[in-house]
């Protein structure tokens, strides 16, 4: 039996929008063990991003639990919260979120250093990050001298260069062509073959397909599982 | 909020401006209100050596000179002198201290002097009359009406109020409370045939189309007979008589005996440039603060362009804004400054008035400076705005290109910083040359020192009786009286005679009449010889102490024994500050008071008691029940100094108030920048927190940046603040030397201040949430 990667149990998120409290997550029950590849689904507005970003500890349930690697997630603080994410979760956006003003080299080289990686160290990783997704001649170039897709391919270097355990993709692909997508997803089965395990969330029946486990999720809640 | 501090910037500026319009306007409108002024002219005295190179131009003239003048040179149409000096005024038995104008009925002829009351040219015709400026009368009178009433002057001549006139303008370099003939000035009848004596101020008119410059060359006829007439009369120089403009004694003229101390037009050119400057720092305060405003909406912009918004109509909206907050500005500011005009008088000691009717002028000019600053503060952010990619504004990410090294943003920042950190060092400096003054070794002492000054033979004659009265107080020490403090002798003249002197060469002496515990009292040392003592029946009369520089300058090793002007020196003493620091320690002699030299001086009190409110008291009533009919006005020696130092002193509020106000701008605009710099990276500030970056980390990429530009400011300001306070200095010859720890001082307040701003700013970003700021899609 695989080793259980994180669970969220009747967990809530509740928004206020001017008088009223919508409800964006409600009541999930959410559990993903190492090594899974998951896919969640919805329409917009579903909640999928945000039931993202609060695996991620970019946000926070209001209500329930959470527990990351036996950790409460939820009774940490920022602190020690970002300590654990920044140690095991990877992000992919939508719009790659490149630093701009960096180049390919340094946008990968960040998280290393957020992580107090020594420079030696650093240098030997990104090496490795560039080597491995084939950019080694586009290093010192900026995010906007390339195209979407390898845009898309440094955000992925980016996210994996420091090892994590857990991968968060949202709309991995939405930006970018067919041809670029089926890229990126067959990238990202790959590496769920070696062992990270990916989350992403998307709109694409073909994309969920590459997954190994499909959540589809309606006005904040799983509807199947 | 932005339109708050937008407006807070322009008012603080637009203030700061009329202020300084205000002193400018006030400066340059010095004596313009005598109607004839474009033709009057002050007679100057410049007192040449014989054979040595000893000049000095003095403001008084003797006065044959004028009668001479008058008879010879028809382009003279009038001619009348000027004397200032305080006289005591009695009603009944109160007695009141005021100045007098001591002068001829010629004088009403050549400045404008409004009278409100009774008679004015028949007045100075003769010694009983006087007119008395409104204030003195009422000071004096109370309600009642004073004309044909009489005055007690300065207790022997009873004089018949003739008239009111106007106070003296505070605009008019010769003030006053009464006016009266100028036959009560003392000694007149000696001077007005003396061509030796020079102690009145001849002020001209000339005719209509005389040049006063052609005047001036026929003036050099009097320099032969002068010289000859000087030399016969056993002096070493002789004067020579020149023509001054009297529209320029304001700002022009810093001579000897002038009436007030006189400004200077540099201090005008400093204010102008200061006032510029401000409102430069307004005006880039507005734009770095709009720029940074419009990039927060500038989805806005963009919905306005798709509604079908023209360039032009997003100018105007944008232009249009920043009028009307610099036109609302400029009322809070008129606001304002009405308001703190009696604090800006208080602090530069003037008394400018302000009132809509009189200067409308002046508003209507404000207002125009405010609409052109305001003009030209919108239309820059207005043209920026307007050129912005449309859907990249929509996207509300046009930030996304990486920009130039340095924006035009930055480079107003350095600018504001330049001069805040400029005007910041400056008034360290004034303000550290100030501390040493007071704290300067000056070879006398000045603690615990009361003095008052008389100027009566009636004191002179009672001089023991004051003394053993004083003296019987158990905590005064001490009472010398001389004929000056030593903190300012400015008395001097020519020595002629001294042991080796074959050349018979002139030196100009100050001098200072003593008695014999003078020295003792105020603490200065003797370098060789003795003090003035009882106990030698020729001190009195012969004997002479000079100091250590007057030795030098004699080229003598010792002085002891030697001849000296009329005696011989019995001692020398060290080297005192006997002016203010702003000049060298002159030679001077001091000998014992006798005769003539008595009737003014001062009388000074030793005490150890430390309450001088006191002793004060003590002394007043004292001498009240000594002298009934003197007016006694008690001081410490330490005020007296430190009064010495009064434009220092308002140059140093002036410099850190403007420090103050130009850092508050500054840091103003750098506000509005870090905003500006914080919404173009928000987006990749939240990528770094979701990559892991700590909120520390993130201020210090957000504050990185303005640091470096504020060290850029302190590099350029430093050596411009340097090199300016150092030709300041220049004007001491005491003086600090500046350090690197003032600049250290100054650099650690700028950048701590900055700091602070940034966090402010930089604080809610470092906190937000990243997932908010990276859901722009």
């Amino acid at each position: 039996m695989t080793q259980r990667l994180l669970n969220i149990h009747q967990a809530s998120r509740v928004v206020k929008s001017g008088g009223s409290r919508i409800s964006i997550l409600n009541e999930i029950d959410f559990t993903a063990s190492e090594g899974e590849f998951i896919s969640l689904m919805g329409p917009s507005g579903s909640g999928k991003s945000t039931l993202l970003n609060c695996i991620g500890m970019l946000d926070a349930f209001n209500h329930g639990h959470y527990t990351f690697l036996d950790q409460d997630v939820h009774k940490m603080n920022e602190r020690n919260r970002s300590k654990l994410y920044r140690e095991y979760i990877g992000f992919v956006f939508q719009a790659y979120h490149l630093i701009d003003e960096l180049t390919i080299r340094e946008n990968i080289e960040t998280p290393l250093i957020y992580k107090k990686v020594k420079p030696s160290e650093r240098k030997a990783m990104v090496a490795d990050m560039l080597d491995r997704f084939n950019i080694v001649g586009k290093k010192d170039l900026f995010p906007e001298q390339l195209s979407g897709g390898q845009q898309q391919l440094v955000g992925i270097a980016r996210a994996l260069v420091a090892n994590p355990k857990l991968i968060l993709a949202d709309e991995p692909t939405g930006n970018l062509n067919s041809k670029q997508s089926i890229e990126i997803m067959e990238l990202f089965s790959e590496l769920n073959k070696e062992g990270v395990t990916i989350i992403q969330a998307t709109h694409s029946e073909e994309n969920a397909s590459y997954g190994s486990r499909i959540v589809n999720l309606l006005d904040g809640r799983i509807i199947t599982d | 909020m932005y339109s708050l501090i937008n407006v807070v910037g322009l008012t603080i500026g637009i203030t700061c401006f009329v202020f300084i319009s205000l002193y400018v306007k006030f400066e340059l409108s010095y004596d313009q209100h005598h109607e004839k002024i474009d033709r009057t002219y002050r007679v100057l005295t410049k007192e040449e050596g014989i054979e040595s190179n000893v000049t000095d131009v003095y403001t008084l003239s003797p006065v044959p000179l004028f009668t001479s003048m008058k008879a010879e040179f028809p382009e003279v149409e009038e001619i009348t002198t000027i004397t200032v000096r305080e006289a005591t005024l009695a009603k009944n038995e109160e007695l009141f201290l005021a100045k007098g104008l001591f002068s001829d009925e010629n004088l009403f002829d050549i400045f404008t002097i409004e009278l409100l009351e009774g008679q004015d040219k028949k007045t100075l015709q003769n010694k009983t009359s006087i007119l008395l400026t409104q204030t003195t009368a009422k000071r004096i009178f109370g309600k009642e009406s004073p004309v044909g009433k009489t005055i007690l002057y300065n207790n022997k001549d009873v004089l018949v109020v003739k008239g009111i006139v106007a106070d003296s303008p505070e605009n008019q370099h010769f003030k006053y409370d009464f006016i009266v003939s100028r036959q009560l000035y003392p000694n007149w009848e000696r001077d007005v045939n003396d061509w030796f004596t020079c102690e009145q101020r001849g002020y001209i008119l000339l005719k209509q189309g005389q040049d006063y410059k052609e005047l001036n060359r026929k003036l050099t006829k009097y320099e032969e007979p002068m010289k000859r007439a000087y030399k016969n009369g056993g002096f070493s120089f002789f004067p020579k008589f020149s023509l001054q403009p009297v529209k320029d004694i304001h700002l022009y003229s810093n001579l000897d005996d002038e009436l007030e101390t006189n400004s200077s037009i540099k201090y005008i050119y400093f204010f102008s440039f200061i006032g510029i400057i401000i409102l430069l720092l307004a005006s880039m305060n507005y734009m770095n603060l709009a720029i940074s405003r419009y990039t927060e909406k500038s989805k806005e912009v963009g919905i306005h362009k798709v509604l079908g918004a023209k360039k032009g109509n997003l100018l105007f909206k944008y232009v249009g804004e920043s009028l009307v907050l610099s036109v609302l500005s400029f009322f809070i500011a008129i606001q304002l400054a009405i308001f703190l005009l009696p604090l800006f008088n208080d602090l530069l000691g003037k008394n400018i008035i302000l009132s809509f009717s009189e200067d409308f002028w002046f508003f209507a000019s404000m207002l125009l400076v405010s609409i052109v600053l305001g003009f030209l503060s919108g239309i820059y952010p207005a043209v920026f705005l307007t050129k912005v990619n449309l859907v990249k504004s929509l996207k509300g990410n046009f930030w996304q290109t990486r920009g130039k090294r340095f924006s035009l943003g930055d480079s107003l920042m350095i600018g504001q910083f330049i001069v805040a950190i400029g005007l910041m060092i400056c008034s360290v400096v004034v303000y550290k040359q100030l501390q040493y003054f007071t704290q300067k070794e000056l070879g006398y002492t000045k603690e615990n020192i009361l003095h008052m000054s008389y100027t009566s033979k009636d004191i002179m004659a009672k001089e023991n009786i004051i003394r053993n009265e004083l003296l019987k107080h158990p905590n005064i020490n001490q009472v010398s009286i001389s004929s000056q403090l030593p903190i300012k002798i400015t008395s001097n003249g020519p020595v002629e005679n001294w042991t080796g002197n074959y050349e018979k060469k002139s030196m100009r002496f100050y001098r200072s009449y003593v008695d014999y515990d003078f020295i003792d009292l105020v603490d200065m040392k003797m370098v060789e010889g003795r003090s003035f003592s009882k106990e030698y029946v020729t001190d009195f009369t012969q004997g002479y102490i000079i100091n250590e520089t007057a030795m030098k300058k004699l080229g003598w090793k010792t002085a002891v024994g030697k001849d000296f002007f009329r005696g011989k020196i019995i001692g020398v003493v060290k080297d005192f500050h006997l002016q203010s620091l702003s000049f060298s320690v002159k030679p001077l002699f001091m000998t014992m008071r006798r005769g003539p030299d008595r009737y003014r001086g001062q009388i000074l009190v030793k005490t150890n008691e430390s309450d001088f409110k006191n002793m004060k008291l003590f002394i007043e009533e004292t001498m009240k029940s000594i002298t009934p009919s003197e007016y006694i006005e008690v001081k410490s020696l330490e005020n007296t100094y430190d009064n010495l130092y009064e434009s220092e002193n308002k140059l140093g509020y002036v410099f850190s108030l403007f420090a103050l106000i130009s850092m508050l701008i500054a840091s103003m605009g750098l506000f509005g920048l870090v905003s500006f710099h914080v919404v173009k990276r928000t987006k990749e500030i939240g990528i770094r927190k979701v990559l892991g970056s700590s909120s520390l980390g993130i201020l210090w990429l957000v504050s990185k940046k303005f640091v470096k530009l504020i060290f850029i400011s302190l590099l350029i300001a430093v050596p411009i603040a340097y090199y300016s306070m150092n030709t300041w200095l220049e004007n001491y010859v005491y003086r600090i030397e500046m350090n690197t720890s003032i600049f250290l001082l100054v650099g650690l307040i700028v950048l701590s201040t900055s700091l602070i701003t940034i966090c402010v700013k930089a604080y809610k970003v470092t906190i937000s949430n990243p997932v908010d700021s990276i859901h722009t899609e």
